[in-house]
């Protein structure tokens, strides 16, 4: 039956393994670190490269 | 001159309403954020959040900035009054009357009684109830407060559309995102994607709010056109998942400022752009007031209201609230029938009353509705606080709150005898609230429903 409520029975499942992941998931969460890290690099060089076209058409149009 | 005459010029000149006047896409918008506020009151109307009956039963949560805002709740429930269904007609009215504005050109008067609506909406979301806050109605107020009160509004409407989802994109940066467990962990999984194909989906997602929303504002046609369906689609696939709600924030002024309509507008760099690139520079600020409280905020909720956390971790969570009275009672329990269905933030599954001496206790059990009750330990604690000042018998209030996110384990993260004898601050983490690894692991969860 579909439920919102999961109802959960805490102890008995205590140490049981987490839900099953696909092979690609394995392996992002292997590489969990390098894969933020990566996403943060990426996010803050296109803020840079951002604020520099602002920059440049700051003086441009003065 | 006469003096109302001058009064109304100067209006239009402060809020640069003229702007509107001349400018459809500007008026397009003027429309849709009316249509917005139909939907949001039609909610708010349905639901005794801010009723004074609400607060009088301890039920009330407000900002952890201002506690005491259900001391400001003035209407009631409809079976106590009308009060609750005269405010929302009247704004009902003000609506009505908006639309009649924007049809005769009066936008003036259109634009005078749509900042009352912000205003109704700003205090709601801002003051008077902490769980009804969200990037959705941010993702409104922001806009609609940028058509309101700044300067070459077009421009800065297109703008901050586009730095939303890139500020929208911090929040994604974990493994609930990168790995797609936030979806894996779906009983339906990502609809019409493969299991395997989830996290390339997610990866795509957050590429496309780092970097492809930028396009959006690209004076390359086709480029432009590329973005622009892409996240047309993007929204429209998304309400399978959330409904209509965010969709209705979203979609119209993505279809108004990038759609058919369309055209690139130069960055503006005079004194009247000063309020605009400052608006700009406060949601950074306000996006990265939620990452300054130490620890996972994904996990401890501290801090998560602020910023477009849009959507940062499928949660579950239980709590167990355990209420010792001065009092006598009649012993009782309750169960509901396994898988029934929670259709609210929160749903009590199991009650437990006994009697130990001239003690009373009772035992309550709440499980969380779905992954986007956002498990927060601070909503508890301010209504069982509430609680223990509203009820002189209660003796003290033991709680324990377990919180899984992403289908990970569930951690023991708040395990105390008296809630009520705990205090919580602001921007700093409290040390009631457990973190792995100090929290225990007590279990580990199902595979959930993102509505029911």
């Amino acid at each position: 039956m579909e439920h919102g409520t999961t109802y959960i029975v805490l102890t008995e499942l205590a140490g049981n393994p987490p839900p099953h992941l696909g092979v690609l998931q394995e392996f992002l969460l292997m590489h969990a670190d390098v894969c933020i890290i990566m996403w943060r690099v990426a996010w803050f060089v296109t803020a840079v490269i951002l604020f520099l076209i602002l920059v440049r058409q700051y003086f441009q149009r003065r | 001159m006469p003096l109302l005459q001058r009064c109304g010029s100067a209006y239009e000149r402060f809020f640069s309403v003229s702007e509107i006047r001349s400018e459809i896409r500007l008026q397009l918008y003027f429309g849709a954020s009316l249509f917005f506020y139909f939907i949001i009151f039609y909610i708010w109307l349905n639901f005794p959040t801010i009723t004074v009956e609400n607060a009088k039963g301890g039920n009330a949560v407000c900002w952890p900035y201002f506690q005491d805002c259900y001391k400001l709740f003035f209407y009631h429930n409809t079976s106590v009054d009308d009060s609750r269904g005269i405010f929302y007609m009247a704004l009902f009215v003000i609506m009505i009357t908006i639309a009649w504005s924007m049809w005769s050109a009066r936008w003036r008067l259109a634009h005078a009684l749509l900042v009352l609506l912000f205003l109704w909406e700003a205090i709601v979301i801002g003051v008077l109830a902490y769980s009804t806050a969200s990037p959705i109605y941010y993702y409104h107020l922001i806009l609609t407060g940028i058509l309101l009160f700044i300067p070459h509004k077009e421009f800065f409407l297109k703008l901050t559309f586009v730095f939303l989802y890139f500020l929208s994109a911090t929040i994604k940066f974990d493994m609930g995102w990168i790995a797609g467990t936030y979806f894996s962990t779906l009983k339906s999984g990502l609809p019409f994607v493969p299991h395997t194909l989830i996290p390339i989906a997610t990866n795509i997602i957050i590429f496309s709010q780092v970097v492809g929303c930028w396009f959006l504002l690209s004076r390359r046609l086709y480029v432009q056109r590329a973005a622009f369906y892409f996240f047309t689609t993007f929204h429209i696939y998304s309400s399978i998942l959330i409904f209509y709600l965010f969709p209705a924030a979203v979609i119209p002024p993505l279809l108004i400022f990038f759609g058919p309509l369309y055209r690139y507008t130069a960055l503006p760099f005079s004194r009247t752009a000063i309020a605009g690139w400052t608006l700009i520079l406060v949601l950074a600020v306000f996006q990265l007031l939620g990452f300054i409280t130490p620890g996972d905020r994904r996990m401890t909720l501290e801090g998560n209201k602020f910023g477009m956390f849009m959507f940062e971790a499928n949660h579950q969570c239980i709590a167990t609230v355990t209420t010792y009275r001065s009092a006598s009672t009649t012993p009782r329990s309750f169960e509901m029938p396994m898988g029934t269905s929670c259709g609210s933030p929160y749903c009590r599954v199991k009650e437990t009353v006994t009697q130990r001496g001239d003690i009373s206790v009772s035992e309550d059990r709440y499980e969380s509705g779905g992954p986007s009750t956002r498990c927060d330990p601070y909503e508890w604690w301010s209504k069982l606080v509430r609680h223990c000042e509203l009820d002189a018998t209660i003796e003290r209030v033991a709680l324990t709150f377990d919180h899984s996110i992403n289908g990970g384990p569930f951690y023991r993260m708040v395990d105390t005898t008296d809630v009520c004898a705990l205090s919580y601050k602001m921007f700093r983490h409290n040390e009631w609230i457990r973190i792995p690894p100090e929290a225990p692991v007590v279990g580990y969860p199902v595979t959930n429903v993102e509505r029911d």
